[in-house]
């Protein structure tokens, strides 16, 4: 699905990614954890294109395709999906409005006609109940005054509707009470199929009770310093970053 | 309503706390503006040749400039420039070498004013004290602590003493900010000044004290024209206050000052200024023009240059304190508190121009209206292609008093960059009565509510202010607002 | 300095007149009167600081009446056409509405006076037709106004427009041209009786060569509420004053504006709400898009006289700058003269915001599109208080192609 070789890459000259390898398949669940600062969000915000980051060097092929050299709007169309940690509030554009252009832009590139009208809205009801998301907030503007929850919710029930490929979590977790939590995890467990493939980035172990990882990676100074499987984030929750940080010192 | 009368009543009747004039001699040139008198000032100062030519070059160009009263929102009788005295200085009894030889008169007349040079000496040594130059009908009188500056390599001295012993720095940047023609009163300024204050930090050294002037026109018939030069060498900082107060007299006195800031890479100035000139008497009469030309260039990257100016003086303020962001990542900063009462008129704001990538400047004004007063606030911002990723906001306020008072706002915004972000917002509201209410339910008065409510409205900039001016500008605006809720 | 060249550019300019027949009335006096004292304003001038209309000065125009013009997808079973400053009525299906401004010589509403200008003074001196509208307190169709500019033209036209006590109206006014260089030179004289209402809906989509300079007067009694939207899209030079005199007790004002601008093109929007009586309140809202090498310009001024307390004014007015060359000069001004008010205004300048742009992009929403988005998003609060839906819907398709083309 997607695979990542040796990547570097930073901000304003200052190199964050410090050579990232990762490969991800079809119907795997990735876990990416990292205390602050690791470069966990850098890491997602590379992958979907983000132009104020600066590649250094590596490679990322996503389905065969050359990743870095494309859009962020062709990977999303390739089937590359990021949660935002911080999904930006845009007045004046409505939910569904922006979701319809979404989707058929994306049905564009695969040569398939838009979706009729009807069957659109058949399917906003049925994946907005999937995250339990008030219908009317489809008419409002996007993330425009919703809550931190609400939004949270809104980037899954997105997730639903275009069906990525690969779904990358960015801290999906932060700010959700238990109740929201559930239901997120609930919405992404449901979209899990053998064809796709989901990371989840986070910072706690609490969010992977939910959604069960088959590999945890630890990201730490830029690079990934662990990998194990889904006990290695009880390990760390149990024994912190600084468990980690004092093992790469050595 | 009864006591509102009363409190009314009582600030018609309170006077101009600063108003008294000086008995001291002074050499006077006479009156009127020709070649020959500009001669005279620059012999009678003993400068050098290209002062003298910078001077009549000044004059000439005068000569064929129109006064601004076309786009200002202001009304005055025009000026008779021939009938002002524009060399009046007070005639010492010889050099001074301390203060114990500054005339006792002149000594008293500052007590009055409470800035005690006296005082000044006994601190000297103190090392987080303020620096006072004090400039009287335009000659400097006498600069405090100069020899502790000294060490620290600072120059801070009257502009006349600036050209006799360090003349290079004054001709490289005399002008250099303020050009000669740059406006009608500049030009008349450039021509006519006859002192001021001069102030140079070297690289590296941040300025131990507050550098203070004091202003004050005492002489009748005269016009003020002192010159200002600040110049921040790299790396340096300093924080530089003026004064200024006037005598209450029956007629209009002008007041034209050119001040010139220059800031070089990573240097930082602030500037302050309390103004209280006399403000003419409560029908309007007699008062200071006060036509000020203020200017800051940020040349250096990374400069800062930061106005804050209280005004609650001259019966007419035309003044815009302006940055000019030529460095790469400077930073200009206006923050303004105008109050007006009686038939004041103010009009007055700021220039931010952004030449160099990655500039910012905020503006802050708060304006205040009382009486029959108006009040503008005349700004601009100006984003020059290329300057990318300029940043300014702004903010302009307007309060009012009373129902026979205006209050203005006309900013300028001019933006030719893309990447530029630019916000200005503007407000203008009556003083809220349930405020006062509010407070009277509390059990203070009025008089003082407004006062605790316009010191709040004016927090953001009050506090832009050093502590020893802050102090002082907060009772200003109490006095200047006496009884002025209707 | 110029005095000389520029009178000659005046006198120049007036032989496009030679041949006029003025009807002395009152107003071309008036109009005739002022001209003699006015020239074409220099860049000393406060008003036209950052519109140059030297450029319209040296330009030659003709008066010339026009011929059938395309105007097809424009015309309704309720419009009025006027080719060139002409009424034509073969085009036009409401021409039982049509009352010549150039027979019914209307009083001039209060506080319209032609010396303010060289354009006004010229359209009072030597205005071609207009319409003389006093609406029908039975009939609240909306009524469509075209105008078509070609040949060279210099269309001076004159409407005066009158909505009686306790009635309301909507009007539409589109202004179109052909590839040539036209001026469109245009007064409107509105006035509200108390309790009257009227909606003014207007859109500038002239070719790249026609320039207008658009005069809208209001005068409002008590009561009355005044509603317009203008959309300027095409032309080279637009030059629109709306002056509104809120002359009575709770009147309401809205004012509200789009300007998107490419290439060459000069848009400028100059508004006054001067509130003379108590109780009133106005709301203002402009935004503007510009590209390419094109200039914006908004100058709004809230005036509140004295004794005129109680007054809710808002003003906003938001830019976006698409490209390198492009720029805007803005100046929201407000003059305060009585003290019991709540007045403000705000102003921005800036791009597209870039974390927007990329969230509809890492949905898959090409670049082109997601600006197009994000401009109509801009342009919503404007575009979402047109009630008219066809009109909102015209607006609309052409910002789409207008975009499109950038």
């Amino acid at each position: 699905m997607i695979h990542i070789k040796n990547l570097r890459a930073g901000i304003d000259g200052k190199e964050i990614l410090k050579g990232i390898n990762l490969q991800v398949n079809a119907g795997e669940v990735h876990a990416i954890m990292g205390p602050n600062g690791s470069g966990k969000s850098t890491l997602s915000s590379v992958l979907a294109g983000r132009e104020s980051y600066e590649i250094i060097s590596g490679e990322v092929f996503f389905n065969g395709k050359d990743l870095l050299a494309m859009s962020p709007e062709d990977r999303a169309r390739e089937g590359l999906f990021l949660a935002f940690q911080y999904p930006v509030e845009i007045p004046g554009v409505s939910n569904i409005n922006f979701l319809k252009t979404a989707l058929n832009e994306i049905r564009a590139y695969k040569g398939m006609e838009p979706l009729p009208a009807k069957e659109f809205l058949n399917l906003v009801k049925e994946k907005s109940a999937l995250v339990e998301l008030d219908s009317k907030l489809a008419n409002r503007s996007v993330n425009e005054g919703f809550s931190g929850g609400e939004k949270k919710r809104n980037e899954i029930f997105q997730m639903a509707m275009l069906q990525p490929k690969l779904a990358i979590l960015d801290e999906t977790d932060s700010g959700l009470d238990i109740d929201a939590l559930r239901i997120v995890a609930n919405g992404v467990n449901k979209l899990r199929s053998k064809d796709n493939a989901i990371i989840v980035i986070t910072h706690y172990q609490r969010l992977l009770e939910y959604i069960v990882p088959d590999f945890v990676h630890v990201l730490y100074n830029g690079k990934i310093v662990k990998t194990g499987n889904k006990n290695l984030a009880l390990e760390l929750e149990e024994k912190g970053y600084d468990w980690i940080k004092e093992s790469e010192k050595v | 309503m009864a006591e509102e009368n009363q409190i009314l009543e009582q600030h018609i009747n309170s006077e101009y706390k600063y108003g008294f004039v000086t008995n001291i001699e002074s050499d006077k040139a006479p009156k009127g503006l020709n070649e020959e008198i500009i001669k005279f000032i620059s012999s009678k100062k003993q400068e050098p040749q290209w002062l003298l030519e910078w001077r009549l070059n000044a004059y000439r160009q005068w000569l064929k400039m129109e006064e601004p009263h076309h786009w200002a929102h202001i009304k005055y009788p025009p000026v008779n420039y021939q009938d002002i005295h524009y060399y009046a200085a007070p005639k010492p009894k010889k050099e001074l070498e301390s203060l114990d030889e500054v005339d006792p008169e002149i000594l008293r007349t500052f007590e009055k004013l409470g800035i005690s040079l006296e005082e000044q000496k006994r601190l000297t040594g103190v090392k987080t004290n303020v620096a006072i130059d004090v400039v009287m009908d335009s000659v400097s009188v006498k600069t405090t602590f100069k020899e502790e500056l000294a060490k620290h390599g600072i120059i801070f001295c009257s502009m006349s003493e600036a050209i006799k012993n360090h003349s290079e720095l004054v001709k490289k940047y005399l002008g250099s900010v303020v050009p000669v023609n740059d406006n009608f009163f500049a030009a008349l300024n450039s021509a006519v000044f006859t002192d001021g204050s001069f102030c140079y930090i070297p690289k590296g050294v941040r300025c131990p004290m507050e550098l203070s002037t004091y202003f004050r026109i005492n002489e009748a018939n005269t016009g003020q024209f002192e010159r200002t030069l600040v110049i921040a060498d790299e790396g340096s900082y300093v924080s530089y206050l003026e004064g200024c107060t006037a005598p209450m007299r029956d007629e209009n006195q002008l007041h034209a000052a050119v001040v010139e800031l220059i800031a070089l890479k990573d240097a930082e100035i602030k500037y302050s200024t309390v103004q209280n000139w006399y403000p003419g008497d409560k029908d309007g009469k007699g008062g200071i023009y006060n036509f000020v030309t203020k200017r800051g260039l940020c040349l250096g990257d990374n400069s800062k240059i930061s106005w804050t100016q209280v005004e609650t003086g001259s019966s007419i303020t035309w003044k815009y304190p302006s940055c000019i962001l030529k460095g790469n990542y400077s930073t200009g900063e206006f923050y303004s508190v105008a109050v007006t009462n009686n038939h004041q008129q103010a009009d007055t704001g700021t220039k931010m121009i952004h030449l160099g990538k990655n500039t910012k400047s905020i503006i802050v004004s708060k304006g205040i209206s009382a009486g029959k007063s108006n009040n503008s606030y005349r700004g601009l911002v100006k984003i020059n292609k290329g300057a990318t990723n300029a940043r300014n906001f702004s903010q302009c306020d307007s309060l009012l008093m009373t129902d026979t008072c205006g209050a203005h706002t006309f900013p300028y915004i001019e933006v030719n960059d893309p990447t530029a972000k630019v916000e200005h917002e503007a407000t203008t509201s009556k003083i809220g009565e349930d405020q006062i209410f509010y407070c009277n339910q509390r059990g203070i008065d009025s008089e003082k509510a407004v006062s605790l409510i316009v010191n709040g409205y004016c927090k953001e900039v009050l506090n832009q202010l050093p502590m020893e001016f802050a102090v002082e500008a907060q009772k200003l605006l109490e006095v200047s607002l006496e009884g002025s809720v209707g | 300095m110029n005095t000389l060249t520029e009178k000659n550019t005046k006198e120049k300019f007036l032989e496009i007149f030679k041949n006029y027949k003025s009807l002395k009335t009152s107003l071309n006096e008036e109009g005739l009167d002022a001209l003699k004292k006015l020239d074409f304003p220099d860049n000393k001038n406060e008003d036209w600081k950052y519109t140059r209309t030297h450029k319209i000065a040296r330009n030659t125009y003709q008066i010339i009446k026009g011929k059938n013009a395309d105007v097809d997808d424009w015309l309704t079973d309720n419009s009025l056409v006027f080719i060139n400053g002409f009424y034509n009525p073969q085009q036009s299906s409401a021409n039982h509405l049509y009352k010549s401004f150039l027979i019914n010589n209307p009083k001039n509403t209060a506080y319209f006076k032609p010396d303010k200008n060289i354009f006004t003074a010229l359209n009072a001196g030597y205005y071609t037709d207009g319409l003389y509208l006093i609406n029908s307190p039975h009939n609240h169709k909306k009524i469509t106004v075209i105008h078509y500019n070609s040949d060279n033209a210099l269309a001076n036209i004159h409407h005066y427009i009158h909505i009686q006590k306790n009635t309301q109206a909507e009007i539409e006014f589109i202004f179109l041209s052909d590839e040539n260089i036209n001026l469109t030179n245009i007064v409107t004289q509105i006035k509200l009786e108390e309790n009257a209402k009227l909606t003014l809906n207007i859109l500038q989509n002239e070719k790249p060569h026609t320039s207008q300079i658009n005069l809208i007067h209001v005068h409002q009694q008590a009561n009355s509420e005044f509603n317009i939207t203008t959309c300027s899209l095409g032309g080279e030079l637009t030059r629109n004053n709306l002056n509104i005199y809120a002359d009575g007790q709770n009147c309401t004002s809205n004012l509200n504006g789009i300007y998107i601008t490419n290439n060459q093109q000069h848009i400028d929007n100059h508004t006054l709400i001067d509130h003379l009586m108590p109780n009133c309140q106005s709301n203002e809202t402009y935004k503007g898009v510009m590209s390419g090498k094109s200039t914006g310009v908004f100058n709004g001024k809230v005036y509140v006289r004295p004794n005129a307390q109680k007054i809710n004014a808002y003003q906003s007015n938001a830019n976006i700058l698409l490209s390198d060359d492009a720029s805007i000069n803005t100046k929201p001004e407000l003059e305060i003269y009585a003290d019991d008010v709540k007045c403000s205004h705000g102003s921005t300048t800036g791009q597209l915001d870039e974390e927007a742009l990329f969230y509809l992009r890492a949905r898959g929403i090409g670049e082109q599109q997601a600006k197009k988005i994000l401009v109509h998003a801009f342009v919503a609060e404007v575009t979402q208080q047109i009630n008219d839906e066809s009109f909102r819907t015209q607006i609309q398709n052409l910002i789409d192609k207008k975009l499109s083309a950038l």
